[in-house]
């Protein structure tokens, strides 16, 4: 578009141009001719007045004086004419010279306003130019600043990088002591979590163990007439819900049916008392295998 | 070779896998320490027995109970303690019904059911099984006896109770013995009937083997169980007299001079021991039943009496009166030599051995029926009564039966061995004495 506008633009100075060429021909070939014919109409008069002159002389007096006054006739009309054509032609010049002072003050004008489109041209060119130079230098001047900007930016990351670094590693120093206090603390708390776990433990155990102490007792009975001094030693497996599994004897009392009395107990028992892993869970499994000592 | 070698290496490596494995279990094995309770103090108690009514198939009433015998039996041994049919929750009466649960909830460690077919006019037939709560099993296959009379229905509830007791206790069982006892009865003003009775052990079915005018006193079985051996009176005096339990033909044995009393088959059946005053003071003699022969064993001034042999015949037990007081001495059939067996208070006697000779039972204190260790002289009390005598042990040693009186009416009672259980035989009633229990029917 700008492109377009910019050809027609070009065109038309051309077109200007071309029409001061033209006119300035044109003014220049009436200046010569005008020049040209100036000195030689100035001789031609002159000539011809001398050459009238000349013939008035030669030609009767009347004729001549006819003549005379024709010739004055005819030279006043051609006086006239001459006057009217001076004036014509003064008028033309003047027109010519007018349409050419037009014309000049037309190129003046163009001129001018070349000149001046020109000038505004230069201007722009030159404002342009300034701009490009200002822009240069805002360029160069941003270029700077954002150089400078990017090398502040550069070293503040850098400096934050290195601010980061510091406070990456105190963290990490942090954390590691927090680690470290965190793993005493939980070594802490394991410990007392383990002695609570383990107090928990005997004090289910020894609940448990009473019950189950007791339970055996309710169902037992021993056969009149059994020595008191009979022991029995038995193992009993146990289910996680305390069913008896299994009795087996480890140390007979040396009486059949002593012996068979306690593992009645024991069956008759079951299921016996006993702890939930969620109670316990070390009682709930150790639990699970008892070795008992029966006396009555 | 090769072979062989490539084997044996085989077999090596494997071991040594296995040993490796074996201790690999040994290490993961977890680190608790065992638990080890103890219990202490267990009731002395008899072992928890339902006994579920007997099912009459063709729904017959019976005239005896069976599950009541049977109960009535166990409970009087000590060893066990029926269960009331009331607590029961279920009445099974074959394997497929048994509930355990059932039976462990009334605390039951023994269950017995049953059956009553009745096959025939005066016919039956017992099918019983036995089933351990404890250990939810039953034991055998169940048993069945048959060609049984309604009378005989008693006695298959005896074998039941044997077989139950021997099942349970391990021991043999006496619920088929029999026991023999003296009724007397006033037929007239003053006048009184001394019958010689044998019963079932818990005296039903009670028949007169002897009947006399004159008292009858201190029945004493044969070892066989075939005749009875008693005290009888004569116009001269008490006499000693055998009768036989199958024929009911009595002899005497001795009719000396004096007092002869006290008779006590040896125990293999060919001597009877008896005390006799023949000469003076009642004395120890022996009467060989083979040849007749009478024997003094013992001449001492004091009274001597109530022989009873040690269940192996190489002694017997007597009362005597040589300290001044009655105790308890025994006789060494082998060397002829006399040692004091009791010491502690005023009287002992009427000493007898229960069958395995660890335990002497004897009258103390004139009315007291105590037994005593034969280890450690210790003496238990089965009795606090004043009025108990004529005590004998059953046939396996586990009770003791005894004359009372209770509220001023003599009774025939059974005591558990250690004293703990007594049952009346309520089927003995009126005037009884001199309960004598029999040895098992061989």
């Amino acid at each position: 578009m700008s492109d377009r506008r910019k050809a027609g633009s070009k065109n038309r100075v051309m077109a200007y141009i071309a029409a001061a060429v033209v006119h300035l021909l044109v003014i220049g070939a009436l200046l010569y001719n005008f020049s040209n014919n100036e000195p030689r109409e100035t001789i031609d008069a002159f000539d011809a007045e001398k050459i009238d002159t000349v013939k008035a002389s030669v030609i009767d007096e009347s004729q001549i004086k006819d003549q005379q006054e024709k010739l004055k006739k005819a030279e006043r009309e051609r006086e006239r004419k001459k006057r009217e054509e001076k004036q014509r032609q003064q008028d033309e010049l003047k027109k010519i010279q007018q349409q050419a002072d037009q014309e000049q003050q037309k190129v003046i004008d163009l001129q001018d306003k070349q000149k001046l489109e020109k000038e505004k041209l230069e201007s722009q060119r030159k404002a342009i130019a300034l701009k490009k130079k200002k822009d240069e230098a805002l360029r160069k001047k941003n270029e700077k600043i954002a150089k400078q900007k990017e090398e502040a930016e550069k070293k503040r990351i850098a400096e934050l990088k290195k601010q980061v670094a510091r406070e990456e590693e105190d963290l990490r120093e942090r954390q590691r002591i927090n680690k470290l206090l965190a793993e005493e603390e939980a070594e802490r708390l394991q410990l007392a979590a383990d002695r609570r776990a383990k107090e928990r433990t005997t004090t289910v155990m020894s609940q448990y163990s009473a019950k189950i102490e007791q339970a055996i007792k309710d169902k037992w009975r021993v056969a009149p007439g059994t020595e008191s001094w009979r022991v029995a030693k038995i193992n009993i497996k146990l289910s996680p819900d305390g069913q008896v599994l299994k009795v087996v004897v480890i140390n007979s009392s040396g009486s059949q049916d002593y012996d068979r009395s306690v593992e009645t107990a024991v069956l008759q028992a079951s299921p016996l008392p006993f702890p939930t892993v969620e109670e316990d869970p070390s009682a709930h499994q150790v639990l699970q295998d008892i070795n008992i000592n029966l006396k009555q | 070779m090769n072979n062989f070698q490539s084997f044996r290496r085989l077999l090596v490596s494997a071991t040594m896998v296995s040993a490796t494995i074996v201790l690999a279990c040994l290490v993961s094995l977890p680190s608790y320490a065992q638990v080890e309770l103890n219990i202490s103090g267990a009731e002395v108690r008899g072992i928890p027995i339902a006994i579920v009514p007997f099912k009459v198939l063709d729904g017959s009433v019976l005239e005896h109970q069976i599950n009541e015998v049977v109960a009535f039996d166990l409970a009087a041994s000590g060893k066990f303690e029926p269960i009331a049919a009331k607590n029961y929750l279920s009445n099974p009466s074959r394997d497929e019904e048994v509930q355990s649960k059932d039976w462990r909830f009334i605390d039951a460690e023994v269950l017995v059911i049953g059956e009553v077919w009745t096959l025939g006019p005066d016919q039956y037939e017992v099918q019983f099984q036995m089933y351990d709560v404890a250990r939810e099993q039953f034991i055998g296959n169940g048993k069945r006896i048959s060609g049984l009379s309604m009378r005989d229905l008693r006695m298959a509830a005896h074998v039941i109770s044997d077989n139950v007791y021997q099942a349970f206790t391990g021991g043999a069982a006496a619920f088929q013995s029999r026991m023999a006892y003296v009724s007397r009865t006033e037929v007239e003003y003053q006048r009184f009937r001394y019958r010689l009775m044998v019963a079932d052990w818990d005296g039903f079915g009670a028949r007169e083997v002897y009947a006399s005018w004159n008292p009858l006193l201190s029945p004493d079985w044969s070892p066989d169980g075939q005749k009875l051996a008693f005290v009888g009176f004569n116009d001269k005096g008490s006499i000693v007299k055998v009768v036989d339990l199958t024929t009911f033909v009595d002899q005497t044995i001795a009719d000396f001079r004096g007092v002869n009393s006290a008779p006590a088959w040896s125990p293999d059946g060919s001597k009877i021991a008896y005390s006799s005053s023949q000469h003076g003071s009642p004395d120890i003699f022996i009467y060989d039943v083979l040849t007749r022969q009478h024997t003094r064993i013992s001449s001492h001034y004091g009274i001597d009496t109530e022989p009873s042999w040690s269940p192996r015949g190489e002694s017997f037990l007597f009362t005597s009166s040589r300290t001044g007081k009655p105790q308890i001495y025994s006789y060494s059939v082998n060397d002829e030599s006399v040692s004091r067996m009791t010491f502690e208070g005023d009287e002992s006697a009427n000493a007898s051995y229960n069958p395995d000779g660890s335990k002497i039972l004897m009258v103390h204190e004139g009315g007291q029926i105590a037994v005593m260790d034969g280890e450690t002289s210790r003496l238990t009390m089965l009795t606090n009564a004043k009025f108990d005598e004529s005590p004998s042990f059953s046939p396996n040693g586990d009770m003791v039966l005894y004359k009372t009186e209770q509220q001023y009416e003599p009774a025939l009672v059974v005591a558990s061995a250690d004293g703990r259980v007594r049952t009346r035989l309520s089927l003995v009633s009126g005037d009884v004495r001199e309960p004598a229990w029999s040895p098992l029917r061989k």
